[in-house]
Formats: structure tokens, sequence, C-alpha cells
């Protein structure tokens, strides 16, 4: 037996183990469970109670039922804010590359609003958004209302306001990632340009926004995902109302599992929105992947 | 005493902070001398014990830990439990306060997993045919019976005891905290907007009406209608009409909402919500508590120990312009009310010290102590014993309220129990959230609650 061989054919597979182990325990393992528990009749106190093949999905996926909704909302909610998110953030970091040298007390109080557990940041919004909250004061003091507005618990409001705390959250995080990409692109293209006559305008649209398409991409990417997460705002600030206007599925999970406790219908409900989120991801990921390949 | 809801932040005083401030001083001062010093709604109340001990304690437990899950609205009180018991057992008694709305599934898994952390868990009394049919709480039922000397089961207003306690004919726990609603009415606004006070649903919203036409301006609303989308909120509304029109929740253990009073409850909810506390679906009791106690609400729905906090000179605007009276009925319904939240004590069916647990929880649901706390500012406790309810000391120190909560108590209408309550509490709260946004009509709103409960309970 040519031991070295062995070991040079296991070597792959050895070098591999750590990954492989971790996909297996954090992502097969759960999910494996998880579509277990989806075709089973399941309490919190007695989970796999029975078989009832996929009376859980036909539920999920009943058009009557208001998970549907939740997750069209999920989706509608994420791609609004993730849309908002980037261009005011895109615009904040090109305004902070023009104005600021290093940056670095900028940066920290970008950090403020991403170190603010979301919970704070719910309640925050709840009260400057409240009926006789300073908002809807400074509205009425400057003449643009007569009566104050309702905003969590009216519609179209409750929605806007909800994505409104959570653009204010996040943008931040954009902006610093943005603002890095800026900062590390080489100044001789700029100082060319400059040179060349092109206008800021054209100087921002011509070669900035080139350079950082995949920093743009990728952080859309990123935003995407954490805006699909929606739960604390709206636990915190609508629990899903008025009616279901920011019912969104992680809260409509949230509720199928340790509400009404029936965690079979959760799990099925859970599937569901993997498989929604992996579906709408994935024009994304092309996209971001395109931009990888046009620039390297 | 209802859920304090932590996701909510209220203006002003809060029921929670209330209850603090209860607990506070009665941490720093001995309970007779609280029940000297304690605004009541009439005189000071200077005796306790009126109902005698029911528990007294003959063992010694002392090196014994006694562990107990308590409900974050019911913190105060559990703050008040834990030394009482400790100097009367001479146990160390610990205990751990989460949300209510993770109780069921906190001390489901605390049996379920085995960590077996918990003797006794404080419930919400719906949760007792869930939370039973999944092996969570000991069967006490022959345990109560042989101890019946001390518990004294017959005394627990039975309105309350059945549906807190029994599951399939066997009992689960002990009745802690009574929680029902009646009728509060400021009458310094009653008089300035000149209505009288309402005994019909009808009136009550054409008083509300009234009032906020004459008096919104200043900022002064007829009602507050609990609307907000939880439980103890629009759950209570909507319970508090069906028993006054005469309705039920369940018959035969199919929906009871297929009936005209169903439909009549959720329309005297509609029918009021323009003229309440803006906006009914963001109106909570903590959020509208304050607004009560400052005297911007002519009339609301709440919890009997309203009275005292009414009463509390430090805190309230209200002192001495009140009155209570039991809830507006239908037509043709009876003078009744509903048992919103409602707490209970249960012994966890894996209790590492189930002697302990008895003795705990007998002490805890006992009648001195019940008549102990109704009658502590803030401990947020309401009757739950005849007894209780009727002795002297209450009746000294919760005169308005006390006389219309014997008249209605032993009428109130329980929610669901059955192992479902939960997915049937959801989905009312849901429909009925949908109502007051306009985006169902009453109608609707009940057939739909009415068709899918049956899909539950099916």
């Amino acid at each position: 037996m040519n031991h070295p061989a062995i070991r040079q054919r296991s070597r792959p597979w050895l070098l591999s183990a750590p990954t492989i182990g971790t996909v297996i325990v954090f992502t097969v393992i759960p999910l494996l469970y998880t579509a277990a528990l989806s075709v089973s009749g399941s309490t919190l106190g007695q989970p796999f109670r029975d078989w009832v093949g996929f009376s859980n999905f036909a539920k999920a996926l009943d058009p009557t039922n208001v998970a549907i909704r939740a997750l069209w909302q999920s989706v509608a909610f994420a791609f609004v804010t993730t849309l908002c998110s980037v261009v005011l953030g895109l615009a904040t970091a090109l305004i902070l590359d023009h104005f600021v040298r290093q940056g670095n007390i900028v940066r920290t109080l970008l950090l403020l609003p991403l170190l603010t557990p979301p919970a704070t940041v719910g309640v925050a919004w709840r009260l400057l958004l409240d009926n006789n909250g300073p908002i809807n004061q400074l509205l009425a003091d400057l003449g643009i209302i007569t009566s104050h507005i309702s905003f969590l618990s009216e519609s179209p409001w409750a929605f806007w306001s909800v994505a409104l705390a959570d653009v204010w959250q996040w943008t931040p995080l954009v902006v610093l990632m943005l603002f890095a990409e800026l900062r590390a692109l080489p100044r001789e293209i700029f100082e060319a340009a400059a040179a060349d006559g092109a206008s800021r305008l054209q100087t921002i649209w011509h070669i900035t926004l080139p350079q950082i398409t995949v920093g743009i991409a990728a952080v859309t990417t990123l935003k995407l995902i954490l805006s699909f997460r929606m739960f604390d705002l709206v636990y915190v600030m609508t629990a899903g109302g008025p009616g279901f206007d920011t019912y969104t599925a992680s809260y409509d999970i949230y509720r199928t599992a340790l509400e009404t406790f029936d965690i079979g219908l959760a799990a099925a409900k859970t599937l569901v929105f993997v498989v929604l989120v992996s579906v709408v991801m994935l024009p994304v990921v092309k996209l971001r992947d395109r931009a990888v390949q046009r620039v390297y | 005493m209802p859920k304090a809801n932590d996701r909510v932040v209220s203006q002003g005083i809060t029921r929670k902070e209330f209850l603090r401030r209860g607990l506070m001083l009665a941490a720093a001062v001995p309970m007779t001398q609280i029940l000297a010093a304690c605004g009541s709604e009439g005189p000071a109340a200077t005796t306790a014990g009126a109902t005698g001990s029911s528990a007294e304690s003959t063992k010694d437990f002392s090196g014994q830990t006694l562990r107990f899950l308590a409900a974050q609205p019911q913190a105060g009180a559990a703050e008040l439990l834990k030394p009482l018991f400790e100097e009367r057992t001479g146990a160390t008694v610990e205990f751990t306060v989460v949300p209510y709305t993770e109780i069921q599934s906190k001390a489901t898994l605390d049996v379920q997993s085995g960590a077996n952390e918990f003797d006794v868990f404080q419930y919400w009394y719906t949760s007792v045919g869930a939370l039973a049919e999944a092996g969570v709480f000991a069967d006490i039922t022959d345990l109560i019976e042989d101890n019946a000397g001390e518990i004294q089961p017959d005394d627990f207003i039975p309105a309350i005891y059945d549906p807190y306690t029994l599951h399939h004919g066997r009992r689960y726990g002990l009745p802690f905290d009574g929680d029902y609603h009646i009728l509060f009415c400021n009458m310094e606004i009653f008089e300035r907007a000149g209505v009288e006070i309402p005994t019909t649903w009808d009136e009550y919203t054409a008083v509300a009406e009234e009032i906020t036409g004459k008096l919104s301006g200043e900022g002064i609303y007829g009602a507050a209608l609990l609307g907000r989308k939880t439980a103890f909120d629009i759950g209570s509304s909507f319970f508090n009409r069906l028993a006054t029109f005469g309705g039920q929740a369940i018959v035969d253990g199919r929906s009871g909402l297929d009936s005209a009073a169903a439909i009549q409850a959720a329309t005297a909810m509609a029918d009021v919500a323009p003229h309440a506390l803006p906006t009914p679906l963001e109106t909570g009791f903590d959020t509208a508590l304050p607004q009560w106690l400052a005297g911007k609400v002519g009339m609301m729905e709440f919890w009997t120990d309203l009275g005292t906090f009414s009463q509390d000179q430090e805190n309230s605007n209200v002192v001495d312009k009140w009155e209570a009276v039991p809830l507006p009925t239908g037509p043709d319904g009876p003078q009744a009310t509903a048992l919103n939240a409602g707490w209970a004590f249960a012994i966890s069916a894996n209790a590492q010290n189930p002697e302990l647990a008895l003795e705990f929880i007998k002490f805890a649901t006992s009648a001195e102590l019940n008549e102990q706390l109704i009658t502590t500012t803030g401990s947020g406790i309401d009757p739950n014993r005849r007894s209780t309810l009727n002795s002297g000391v209450y009746k000294e120190f919760a005169p308005k309220v006390q006389p219309v909560a014997a008249q209605v108590v032993e009428n109130s209408m329980s929610w669901p129990t059955v192992p479902q309550a939960p997915e049937l509490i959801t989905i009312l709260n849901d429909e009925l959230a949908l109502m007051l946004q306009g985006t169902k009509s009453p109608e609707q709103a009940v057939e739909t609650i009415h068709t899918r409960w049956n899909e539950v309970l099916a």
C-alpha cells in the first residue's frame, strides 16, 4: 500500500472536511429537520405527532391565506428598501468622497445606527411617528398637514413608515461599504479626467460608477438578504398591521410557530419562503456575477 | 392584570410604571402598613385578614429552593410573593420573568427538553388546555381534594375557577388573578358634555360621539377603544361586547360565533371607533391608561384595579371624578363581563420539588394573599374568591368598584381554553383588526372568524 499516494488522494477531502462539516451542521441538518417537520403535524409540545403529507404546504400556499400576502409583501419590502438604501447610500458616499479627506469621524457616526438594536430603532421611530409625535407636530407647524396622520395605523403610511425606519438603519452600511470602495480608487484617473476637462457628473458616470459596480452589486445583494429577513421593526412598530399591511413572511412564520404553536405549518412556510427568496435572488446574483466578469 | 406590552412605548404614566411604583412601595413597607398608607378609593384601609388565613404552613422548607416562571405583567406580584413565601416556609424562591407571549413556549420547552428548570408555571388561563394536553402541567385534581381545607376551592368564584383550571374534567392549576372589565366613566367630562352614563352599547356609542364632538378640540374623547392587535386589547373589547350581547365563543366544541350577538359585538366596536381616542388600532391598555388618568377620556372599559389607579393622588387627574358601572349591554343581553387576561399557577409535570411547589401555589392563591394583593395599590391583582371580593377590607378599599365587580363577576364569560385557543385568539385579533382598519365589514370579519375557528377546531 502506497501511503503517500493515499495521503495524496485524501488530502483534498481532508482539506475540505471543515467546510463540508460546517455545511452539514449549519445547512443540511437544519434543512432536513425543517423538511421533516413540514410534513408532520407538530406543535411545540408534541413534535412529529403524525404524518400529514403535503397538507401544510397546501395551507401555506392557499391563496386565501394571509401567508401568500406576507410573501409578496416581503419581496416588495426588500426591493423598495434596498433600492432606497442603495441610491441614498451611493449619493451620500459620493458626497463624502468629494468633501471628506479621511472620514474617520463620519465613519464612526455612520456606525451608530448600525450599532443600535433594531428594537430600539423601532421604539424610537414609533415615538417619532406617533399621532402626537414630533413628525406630526412639525408637519402641522409647517402647514403641510391640517390634521395629524396616524402613520402606523393607516394605509399606506404604515408600510412606508416601517420602510423608512429600515432605510434609516441600514443606509449607513451601504455608505460605509461604498465609501471604502471610493477611497480605494486610484486618484490618477480622476486627475487625468479633470485635466481632460470632464465635469463632475461626467466623471461620476463614466469613471467612478463603472469602477465600483462590483461593490454596488455586493452591497445590493447583502441589503436584499437583510431586508428579506425583516422581522424586528415590524414586531415593534406595527405588529404586522394595520390589518396585514406590514405583515412580512418572517413575522408570519414567527406567529405561526410561537403564537399559534403550529410548528409543522411554520416549517412548511419557512421552506416556501426559502424557495421564493432563492428564485428572487437568482437574477440579482446573475447580475452581480456579470458585473464582476466585466470588471475583471 | 393584563399584559404590559413591552413593544409599545406609551406616553406618560403606564400601567406598568404604576405597578413598579406599587412594587417598590410594597418592598419597602410591611403589608399592613401598605394597606394603611396606599391610596384606596375611599378611606384608607387599616386592617387585613378579614377573610382569615387559609394558607397556614406547618412545614419547614429551609434549604430548599422553589423556581417559578412568571409572566411579565405579573412581575410585581411575583416580587411580592417571594419574600412572603420565604418568610413563611424558610425556602428560597427564585423566579424568571418572561413576556406573557412567551410563557407557553418557555414552559413547554422546559418540560419537553428535560431542562426542568421550573417547579411552578404562571400561565394565562386560555393556555390551560394546550399546556395540559402537551403534558406540561401536572394534574392536581387529587391534590386539591386532599388539601381542600387549606385551598378552599369552593371559595373560588366558579366563573373563574373552572375556565382557569379545568381541562377534560381534571384540574391543572389554581387561579391567582381574576381579570375582568367594568366600565369607568369620567363624570366631569360627562357633565361638561351633558350626557348620562350609558346602559346599552348603542347609548355608549351615542355618548362617545357626543363627547368627542363637543370636546375633541381640547383633546378629550368620548371613549378609549382598546383596538391594538393584541389579545388583551382588541380581544378584550370584543369579548366584553360578546358577553353582554348574550353570545358565546365556543358551543359544544364548535365556534359559537355564527350568532347575531357576535355580529352585534363586532358592529358595536366598529361603531364607536370613529369617536374613540385616536387611533383605536394603536390604542392598547398601556397607552389608554395615561390618557384616562390625564382626564382625556370619557369612558373606558378596563380591569377593576383602574379604580385604585384613578385615586392615586400623585399620578391621577381624575381623583373622585369617576364612576364605575357594569359594562353596557345589548338590547336583550345580560349584565355580564368577560375574563380578559387572568392568571393562574400550575405545577410543572417535571417539578423537582412537587411538595414545595404545591405549598407555593396554595399560598399564592390563598384567600389571605388575594385579599392583601387586591388591597395593595399597583399590585394589578383583582379578586378571584368570593370571600375576598366581598370582604370588608376590599369594600372599604374599593367602595365604587366592589359593588360593580360583585354584580357582574359571577356572570363572567370565558375566552376559549381548548388546546387550540392560541390559534383561535390569533385569528380573532387579525380579523377584528381588519374590521377596524375598514378592510372588512363586521359581518365579513365575524364570518371569517367563525369559519376559520371551525376549521381549527375540527
